[in-house]
């Protein structure tokens, strides 16, 4: 057992609100610990001092006897007549703030487009509005991107629940850009694409909305030759998302593609990441995604709603992240940081973003189980020791009916199978991260790889067998398959000089560094 | 002294009951019972004495208009009002730090207090321990303020203080923890050792 110190439950325990058993430990531990006591020492003082300086500082004042009646009017005012108490102190001020920043906006927009060369948001008015279906467009109704996945009839299962092209959906391949199979995956799309993408988009789109579709890889353009014609592969389509670091570009892009290497597909929407797609073949939204670019509104997950191809925004907030979609419902986990103290909790959401729910528990990459109803996310409990994996239920208490299954700092990117009790994880115990495995009530621990290459961000295949991940194996960064029950491995592809991340996360995230460790990948059987 | 505490539970609910149906005298008692301690908060997070008044006025109004959303199950009426008091406070410090660009400042910006000017206690050790105190709790970040402000100098428990920043008990605690380091660590760099702080405390 390690000593850990416990200065951090000094405050709780001088308030005596430790539970009997923290207590004891806390109390054991001050006995042996000089530096801990010292801190308990100093909280003392500090408690001591505190109140009296800020009560003799701030004196103890009452608010004028008026004040009463004031209020009383203006309750009064607002009562009768839904008038409120103008203020024209705060009026004039707020327009002298709002003139001095519309200013600013403006000179910082001139100055954006003096050094790109471009003006930010005419791309997206191409690209991807929100919702499109309930807006006018103001370009032709042909030029009306919608988000959508580019199914390839060779490869596509039958039962696809995609579009395919000629089902009458005139834009299905308006938006998205099928990569050459001799490119192999993001860094072909980068070395070919022109300096401004989305035009090329656009002037596609604008020759013929079906006519670009090629021949897709076989997949033997994509990592080891043998096995990929193994019939024994698994089905299905995996999302993941790279990094584009083409000047101009700069951003997340999001790809589909056959656990075989086949069908690889780009999504249209630029400039998001973190893909979940939904396990639920009658889902009305079947992918949730983060969304990055600051031009879109809002920026938080979107769902699609493929049978209209609407985007709906299900979160509220551009820190909102890590969407898995309920096996049972239409529905979301997610974790966000967008509270004030940028701390990491647990969210629920409809896709049809009718609705949110907050867990009111910390945690960050929940997952749910099969049953829709259980889910693991990876957390600590609220003295911020017991780090690990944790099981919670959508109806109990996160602070009582949440349990620690498996104690382990390290552990990051759970997922649920969605057949049975298994979770998979990616842990670096030895300072190398590895897949692992443990069951939903933390028994029955496996290491699944130990390769000193990185191999994390695991995902279950739709039938349990196999997982997903990424992997730097050969110094290059690519996605592989892994077969539990023999080990059998194949890669699906390689990310030739792909980025998995922005090398700088400022455009991303003001409060750190974005690594590939934040991503996500996704299977499902559609 | 348990039944007198029960009385006066329900009292309040009556209170309550009656002026979510619009009933004035309700309104001058619940102002009474919660008037002050909304004014000390709104001072204490604002320091000015307009702005704690408008923050008074604010709360009952809002809370006027959201009578019927008060949950009794969720948090206290006085939580409940708190909480409306302080989210006030905070959008009224955010619409201060965006007008706060130095060319549109104005003077009656100014905090009213305190007034932290040497006095006859500042010669001592002691006071002079109490003004470095006073400015090391002004250098805080926002959030970790708020709950020193709210623990130290409005004496509400963390449970309380969870309710009213929607967080658990353990963030408050948390921050309270971080205020504490921040605090030490801001009085060691102005040069007062430990033993100096035991002798000031002391010192009488």
């Amino acid at each position: 057992m390690p000593i850990r110190h416990v200065d951090k439950f000094i405050e709780a325990y001088l308030d005596n609100q430790l539970s009997p058993k923290i207590r004891t430990q806390v109390e054991n531990h001050l006995q042996e610990c000089p530096l801990c006591t010292d801190h308990l020492y100093e909280a003392k003082r500090l408690r001591r001092e505190l109140g009296p300086v800020l009560r003799i500082t701030l004196g103890q004042p009452a608010p004028p006897s008026r004040l009463h009646l004031e209020v009383k009017q203006a309750l009064r005012e607002q009562a009768s007549s839904s008038r409120f108490r103008i203020n024209w102190v705060a009026p004039v001020r707020v327009f002298g703030a709002v003139g001095n920043m519309a200013l600013m906006a403006a000179l910082a927009f001139g100055a954006f487009v003096v050094i790109r060369g471009y003006i930010p948001g005419v791309d997206l008015l191409y690209n991807l509005p929100i919702d499109v279906s309930s807006r006018v467009n103001p370009l032709s109704s042909q030029l009306v991107p919608t988000p959508i996945l580019m199914i390839d009839n060779a490869t596509k299962d039958q039962n696809s629940k995609f579009p395919k092209p000629g089902e009458g959906r005139n834009t299905l391949g308006d938006t998205l850009k099928n990569l050459p199979n001799s490119l192999g995956g993001s860094a072909g799309a980068v070395k070919d694409a022109p300096a401004k993408p989305d035009a090329m988009t656009i002037t596609e789109v604008k020759g013929d909305s079906n006519g670009y579709h090629r021949p897709m890889a076989s997949g033997q353009d994509y990592g080891t030759a043998d096995g990929l014609s193994d019939p024994a592969l698994p089905s299905g389509t995996i999302a993941y998302a790279l990094y584009d670091p083409t000047p101009g570009i700069e951003a997340f892009r999001t790809y589909f593609i056959s656990p075989d290497g086949s069908n690889l597909r780009q999504y249209a929407l630029i400039d998001v990441s973190e893909p979940a797609l939904s396990p639920k073949a009658d889902n009305d939204y079947p992918l949730a995604v983060r969304t990055w670019e600051e031009k879109s509104n809002p920026r938080t997950i979107l769902t699609t709603d493929f049978p209209s191809r609407k985007q709906t925004a299900v979160a509220k907030y551009w820190e909102d992240a890590q969407a898995d979609w309920s096996p049972t419902e239409n529905r979301i986990i997610f974790a966000s940081q967008r509270e004030s103290d940028r701390i990491w909790r647990l969210y629920t959401a409809w896709g049809d973003g009718s609705r949110e729910d907050n867990l009111s528990r910390e945690g960050q990459s929940p997952t749910f189980a099969p049953d829709g109803k259980r889910f693991a996310f990876e957390s600590c409990d609220k003295y911020g020791t017991s780090c690990g994996l944790w099981v919670g239920h959508l109806y109990d208490s996160p602070e009582s009916g949440y349990g620690l299954i498996l104690e382990d700092r390290s552990a990051k990117s759970p997922d649920w199978s969605p057949v049975d009790e298994k979770i998979v994880y990616m842990s670096n115990p030895h300072n190398n991260w590895d897949l692992f495995m443990v069951n939903s009530d933390g028994s029955n621990v496996q290491q699944l790889t130990d390769d000193p290459a990185i191999d994390g961000l695991p995902a279950w295949s739709p039938d349990g067998d196999w997982v997903a991940f990424i992997s730097n194996r050969g110094d290059e960064w690519g996605l592989w398959i892994l077969h539990v029950a023999s080990g059998e491995l194949h890669q699906t592809v390689t990310f030739e000089n792909g980025y998995l991340i922005p090398e700088d996360r400022r455009p991303y995230n003001e409060h750190g560094k974005r690594s590939w460790l934040d991503e996500q990948i996704s299977w499902s059987s559609n | 002294m348990c039944n007198k505490d029960v009385n006066k539970e329900v009292n309040e609910n009556v209170i309550i009951a009656r002026w979510q149906a619009g009933d004035q005298d309700a309104f001058d008692e619940l102002y009474h019972l919660h008037a002050q301690a909304i004014y000390r908060l709104g001072w204490a997070m604002l320091q000015q004495s307009q702005a704690a008044e408008d923050v008074v006025q604010e709360t009952f109004l809002r809370a006027y208009k959201a009578r019927h959303r008060f949950d009794p199950t969720r948090a206290s009426f006085g939580t409940w009002l708190y909480q409306i008091a302080l989210n006030y406070c905070r959008s009224h410090l955010r619409r201060k730090r965006l007008l706060t660009i130095p060319w549109l400042r104005q003077t009656d910006d100014a905090p009213d207090m305190p007034d932290t000017r040497p006095g006859p206690e500042s010669h001592t050790l002691r006071g002079e321990y109490r003004r470095m105190l006073w400015e090391a709790v002004q250098g805080l970040s926002e959030p970790l303020k708020e709950v020193v402000t709210l623990h130290y100098y409005m004496e509400l428990p963390a449970v309380e203080i969870a309710v009213m920043l929607e967080c658990p008990e353990g963030t408050v605690y948390s921050r309270l923890h971080n205020a504490r380091r921040r605090l030490a660590e801001m009085l060691t760099a102005q040069g007062l050792t430990a033993p100096e702080i035991l002798e000031a405390q002391n010192a009488h």
